[in-house]
């Protein structure tokens, strides 16, 4: 059965590759897993796409662009995408998660993906887009592009995670090359992508669900940040951790501290000990702010013997919390970012349970409960049993 | 003192149970009559086939008049659904005439105020509680006579989502003839019947296991101080197990019942349990531990869920007096000691104290609620016979 959920898993999360940057990462990923998700290049440039790896490719806007790129527009971007809209939605049938990765200041990258973020949403599929922002070198106009960019994909996606490259560039030291700080924005966006997908298909000590993902992202408001840390040998849980915590994607740790809500993904293989997360989490723990809303998982994977890796998302607003119950009454009339509607509470909350697709299949694991009201708090359905929604294994 | 007999119903998810009891004069409760019957047509503590749920009704008040020899024309009834949720509401008013201190109509009116809550039109007030007055910002139970220039009342509200209270109170009328009383939130009515005034002093957390809602009651230094209810109960462990083992509901109850243990580490790995052929399935044997650990995965998360809760209200570390266990999941074996990792509090099984008659229905856990409902409705009609204010009412029903 395990292994049954797994690929059904698999099977249903999409990772997105838009524009050259976003293809790129993509190809880094196909080179990378093997097993993964599905990949999907979106790009107006015919010959980009040509030579990506990604399992389904997919050229927009070929009446306005000839299958020759934007040359920067953003604008003709979206309106590519615009066109494709139904090839769009058709790719994303049937997905529960849908990462959207890009890189911001180009013409299909900030142009386009916002369009495919909504593509993907309005298909039901919860969303979650990468994007980094321009180095300094490229210039004021594509900064400025990449900030409008950002802005739309967080009106489309669940959560935006953005990675400002200019930050990545430090870390590379100053005798880096372009083609190698390009490289490495590629390596930290297909790693973050790649926690996150791991942390839902693989079983591991301590499991992070689809259910408490969507939570997270439903209640972190704005865009987070993300920083990624790896260590081996003997050392290795707190090189791992002392790497994610003081990168510079986090201001060496500042932006940490002033999150209110933070995911962890805790990668291993499978010698990884349990000290080990502990030693981790302990040192998480510390480095935030005691209110923060700390979730985290881990994923065992057999091939990352002698290796651990720490993938952190941090938000700065936790906005609430999604009780039903207290949400009725006190916090509703003053809740930031909520759109003010009469609607009762109770209707919206099932509003939000039918869009919001639920990767475990119900009728199967609810049994008794299939036909009555769902007992749903912080949007887990608690009628699900937990081992399920744990993914624990239990001796049959 | 002459008080009628008084019958208290509660139809739970598993079972409805109604008791007669009558009232002595140094104030102890006798459980007169007693009727049982097994629930059809409860889920999650709400009625979703009223034709089943009036015919077992009707069974457990045609067993109790039988006990207790009367005819049952009148009953108060317990509300344990998980719509049920508590918020605390002051209310403040400023003192016109300091020099003549607080007065009785002060106190009205503050009483009034802090009950006034605008809820969404769905829910209704099932009860409004006087926690602790201020005057002039400091705490005092009775404010009479103070001088001050504010006096504040904060005021505990539980409410319900009005249809189901009213879907039960109509099968009740209706179908059955019966006239309701009062109506009352079951979890209080549990923390009632089991709770000592020196527990409630020194703040204690009720947790009523039920099949189909579990409901929390927590009262710190005497003050009625949080409550509230999930609709997740023992057929959520039940249901657990039959989907774990791919195994019949009848079953998996069976085995909840006579092997089931909330905590899994004591377990003799390997150990298996055979399960006997059942018309449609065969029969077969399961891992002990592996049924300890789905037992143990719910009711961990449970736990976690009341424990963030009365975290949220600040009351987590008032709870001195422990945690009390009641209803019929009490008697899950592991649960005690589940419950004090978890609150990393004392805990103990709570059965109703202070009641006599029918031994069955006072050694019980799951006659807690029943049995806190003849409290709560004797000490009402006592009080409403001494014509007392409402706010004495309050703080005779609910201090110490």
């Amino acid at each position: 059965m395990r292994r049954a959920e797994n690929s059904m898993a698999t099977s249903r999360i999409g990772v997105v590759g838009v524009g050259g940057g976003g293809c790129n990462a993509v190809d880094s990923m196909a080179a990378h897993w093997e097993n993964g998700p599905s990949l999907i290049a979106i790009n107006t440039d015919q010959q980009a796409l040509n030579e990506t790896r990604a399992t389904t490719r997919l050229k927009i806007g070929e009446q306005l662009t000839r299958g020759m790129g934007t040359g920067g527009d953003t604008n003709i971007g979206k309106l590519s995408a615009d066109d494709d809209f139904d090839t769009l939605q058709g790719l994303f049938q049937g997905m529960d998660l849908v990462f959207v990765v890009t890189t911001l200041g180009g013409g299909t990258g900030t142009g386009a993906a916002p369009v495919v973020a909504r593509a993907a949403h309005e298909t039901g599929a919860m969303v979650i887009a990468f994007a980094t922002l321009p180095f300094q070198f490229e210039g004021e106009r594509r900064m400025s592009q990449a900030r409008q960019g950002l802005l739309e994909l967080q009106d489309h996606a669940d959560v935006v995670i953005a990675i400002p490259n200019q930050s990545l560039f430090a870390s590379a030291g100053t005798t880096a090359t372009a083609e190698e700080a390009f490289r490495q924005a590629d390596y930290y966006l297909s790693m973050g992508v790649f926690a996150i997908w791991k942390l839902l298909t693989q079983r591991g000590i301590i499991n992070l669900d689809f259910a408490t993902l969507r939570m997270v992202a439903r209640c972190s408001g704005g865009t987070s940040t993300f920083s990624y840390g790896e260590g081996h040998g003997s050392n290795r849980a707190s090189e791992a951790v002392e790497a994610a915590l003081h990168s510079p994607l986090l201001d060496n740790g500042q932006a940490l501290a002033e999150s209110e809500s933070i995911l962890v993904s805790i990668l291993g293989g499978s010698d990884m000990a349990v000290r080990e997360v502990e030693a981790i989490m302990t040192a998480i723990e510390g480095a935030t702010s005691k209110e923060a809303h700390i979730h985290m998982g881990t994923a065992i994977d057999s091939s990352w013997n002698d290796t651990i890796s720490v993938t952190v998302v941090a938000s700065r607003f936790w906005r609430g919390n999604e009780e039903p119950d207290d949400k009725a009454f006190s916090e509703s009339h003053i809740e930031e970012g909520e759109t003010a509607t009469a609607t009762p509470p109770r209707r919206k909350k099932k509003k939000t349970g039918a869009t919001q697709p639920q990767l475990i299949l119900e009728g199967f694991s609810k049994g008794i409960f299939k036909d009555v009201e769902p007992t749903i708090v912080d949007s887990e359905d608690m009628d699900v049993p937990t081992f399920i929604r744990r993914h624990v294994t239990v001796d049959k | 003192m002459g008080l009628a007999p008084i019958v208290a119903l509660e139809i739970g998810t598993s079972k409805v149970v109604a008791l007669v009891g009558e009232i002595r004069e140094d104030n102890h409760i006798v459980i007169t009559g007693m009727g049982e019957h097994a629930s059809a047509g409860v889920r999650k503590g709400e009625m979703v086939d009223f034709e089943n749920a009036r015919i077992c009704v009707k069974e457990a008040l045609g067993a109790a008049e039988e006990t207790a020899q009367v005819a049952i024309h009148q009953v108060h009834l317990a509300l344990s659904g998980g719509s049920i949720q508590s918020l605390v509401n002051r209310g403040t008013i400023p003192i016109t005439h300091p020099e003549e201190g607080v007065t009785q109509d002060d106190v009205d009116q503050v009483t009034e105020l802090a009950r006034s809550v605008n809820l969404p039109p769905d829910r209704q007030i099932l009860h409004s509680i006087g926690q602790i007055f201020y005057v002039d910002g400091d705490r005092v139970a009775r404010p009479e006579h103070f001088e001050c220039a504010t006096l504040a009342l904060d005021m505990l509200i539980l409410h319900a989502q009005n249809s189901h209270i009213r879907n039960t109170v109509r099968l009740l009328r209706n179908d059955l003839n019966l006239d309701v009383a009062d109506t009352a939130f079951g979890g209080l009515c549990s923390a009632l019947a089991v709770l000592t005034p020196e527990q409630k002093e020194g703040g204690v957390l009720v947790i009523d296991l039920g099949g189909g809602t579990t409901t929390y009651t927590a009262y710190a230094a005497g003050i009625f101080g949080a409550a509230g209810a999930y609709t997740i109960g023992g057929d959520h462990v039940t249901n657990d197990i039959a989907l774990a083992f791919n195994i019949p509901r009848s079953q998996a109850e069976q085995l909840k019942r006579d092997r089931g243990s909330a905590i899994a580490e004591d377990t003799t790995p390997n150990q298996r349990i055979t399960l006997p052929a059942e018309v449609g399935y065969p029969g077969r044997n399961v891992s002990l531990a592996g049924l300890h650990t789905v037992i143990h995965l719910r009711m961990t998360e449970l736990f976690q869920l009341i424990l963030r809760d009365i975290e949220r209200k600040g009351i987590s570390h008032q709870i001195g007096a422990g945690i009390v266990l009641t209803g019929g999941g009490a008697q899950m074996k592991g649960l005690i000691k589940l419950a004090e990792r978890v609150f990393r509090a004392p805990c103990m099984v709570g059965r109703p104290v202070g009641f006599s008659g029918l031994a069955t229905a006072t050694e019980k856990p799951e006659c807690s609620t029943a049995a806190g409902l003849l409290r709560y409705a004797f000490k009402n009609a006592t009080v409403a016979r001494r014509r007392r204010r409402f706010t004495d009412v309050v703080r005779g029903i609910f201090g110490t």
